[in-house]
């Protein structure tokens, strides 16, 4: 049986199975990191990432009683955390894909394998900015699967489409991330030495 | 291009670890929810509490009720029904918003023809938000009606998440079992592919580092397109100089 220390632990590496967890305030507890890190993957900026993570655990604390364990439970929260994020989204404006990248990450980028170097903050600051040249849709997709490491059908559950079309958005989304690395590498390669 | 690609499932790889909350924001938000749910069990008692009264309430004391339902409107949104807001929150699909194709509403699967999956991810999806209804029983004579049989992607799905749960809750062992029946029952399987990403993601977890390098190996040859790619590549089953 692990600690609540060991288990908040975990949540800092990768959410674990959730079938101990027994009240709303356990599963709260257990995948806030997990609430909070896809937001920001998702878009959500400083601004806004309080309200919609809280607004996810309002919800977690008014559904939990329901859940049937038919799903994983971050397939659910993963769900959860797309519609308050869409109903949000008005209010959350969208960065603008034109604008420079900081030099730090434009350097690393623009030399290749000093991505590897990268602290993982910003590596993930870089990657959101990548991320902002996808659809909603899209980069839903390449969160939960090659960031979050989700699987294709568990992925698919959680933005409610059918497998097929998760494969097509992944390796469309993927397509489009690559190009745009080649994009924004051109635009930064006078960074270069 | 090839290149690129690489450097994103580097990418993915690094900033995987790089959004997560401090303590400061566990701390803030979790406070703020605290507050929002001890507003609504305050709000949902009140409730509860005036309304023994109502038979003997004057109109004067209807009017003190109505004004402090008002103004506890945050707790009707967590204990009641949903509030407009949160319940399109909660049914409503993901807003596509850069022309997009909509989404369907996540508890019920879009259905195609060649992916008949709606009732049994229905089945299995999220929780249900209405309370369950007693059935009507049947009359002694009626037979209850065979379910339909599910559909085979939805049950290679099932099982393919059995064992991706398995691996996520340190169980590689079942893991790697439950990937040996998917593979008798499936032997064709349209999930073939993730199949045996998880497999070598489940023998990475058991270190046996041979046989998962010699499937990953497959895997590069078999699917070097796979969207799986970046998980195999980021396990032990592909040295990282190459």
């Amino acid at each position: 049986m692990s600690s609540v220390s060991e288990r908040l632990e975990n949540t800092a590496t990768g959410p674990q199975s959730g079938e101990q967890l027994k009240t709303a305030d356990q599963v709260c507890e257990r995948y806030f990191a997990f609430v909070w890190r896809n937001a920001r993957r998702l878009g959500v900026g400083d601004e806004s990432v309080d309200d919609v993570v809280q607004d996810v655990l309002v919800v977690v604390h008014r559904r939990f009683p329901d859940f049937e364990w038919r799903s994983s439970l971050e397939t659910w929260l993963f769900g959860i955390l797309l519609r308050v994020i869409s109903k949000h989204r008005r209010a959350v404006k969208r960065r603008n894909e034109h604008e420079p990248l900081d030099e730090k990450l434009g350097f690393a980028l623009a030399a290749g394998d000093a991505v590897r170097e990268l602290e993982h903050r910003d590596a993930a600051r870089l990657l959101q900015r990548l991320l902002d040249s996808l659809s909603d849709e899209k980069r839903a997709m390449v969160v939960a699967v090659e960031v979050e490491q989700m699987t294709i059908p568990e992925a698919a559950e959680a933005l409610g489409i059918p497998v097929t079309t998760a494969q097509t958005r992944l390796r469309t989304g993927r397509r489009e991330l690559a190009q745009a690395v080649t994009r924004l590498k051109a635009q930064n390669r006078w960074r270069q030495p | 291009m090839k290149g690129d690609a690489q450097e994103l499932d580097a990418l993915f790889e690094v900033a995987r670890h790089g959004d997560e909350p401090s303590d400061a924001d566990r701390r803030r938000v979790t406070a703020r929810v605290a507050e929002r749910l001890a507003i609504g069990a305050g709000a949902g008692a009140a409730v509860f509490t005036l309304s023994r009264f109502v038979s003997a309430a004057s109109f004067k004391t209807w009017g003190i009720v109505a004004v402090f339902v008002a103004g506890a409107g945050s707790g009707a949104y967590l204990l009641g029904e949903p509030s407009a807001d949160e319940h399109r929150a909660l049914t409503a699909p993901p807003v596509a918003h850069r022309g997009v194709e909509p989404v369907a509403p996540p508890h019920i699967v879009a259905s195609s023809p060649a992916v008949p999956l709606a009732e049994v991810e229905r089945e299995r999806t999220v929780p249900r938000a209405q309370p369950h209804r007693e059935r009507p029983s049947l009359p002694a004579s009626a037979e209850p009606a065979a379910a339909p049989e599910p559909s085979r992607l939805a049950r290679e799905t099932a099982a393919l998440r059995d064992a991706n749960e398995a691996l996520r809750t340190g169980a590689a062992g079942r893991a790697i079992g439950l990937l040996d029946d998917f593979a008798k029952q499936f032997p064709n399987g349209m999930l073939a592919e993730e199949a045996l990403a998880t497999r070598i993601s489940a023998l990475c977890k058991l270190g046996r580092v041979t046989d998962a390098r010699a499937l990953g190996a497959r895997f590069l040859q078999r699917y070097p397109r796979s969207p799986a790619l970046s998980r195999v590549r980021g396990s032990c089953a592909v040295p990282k100089e190459e």
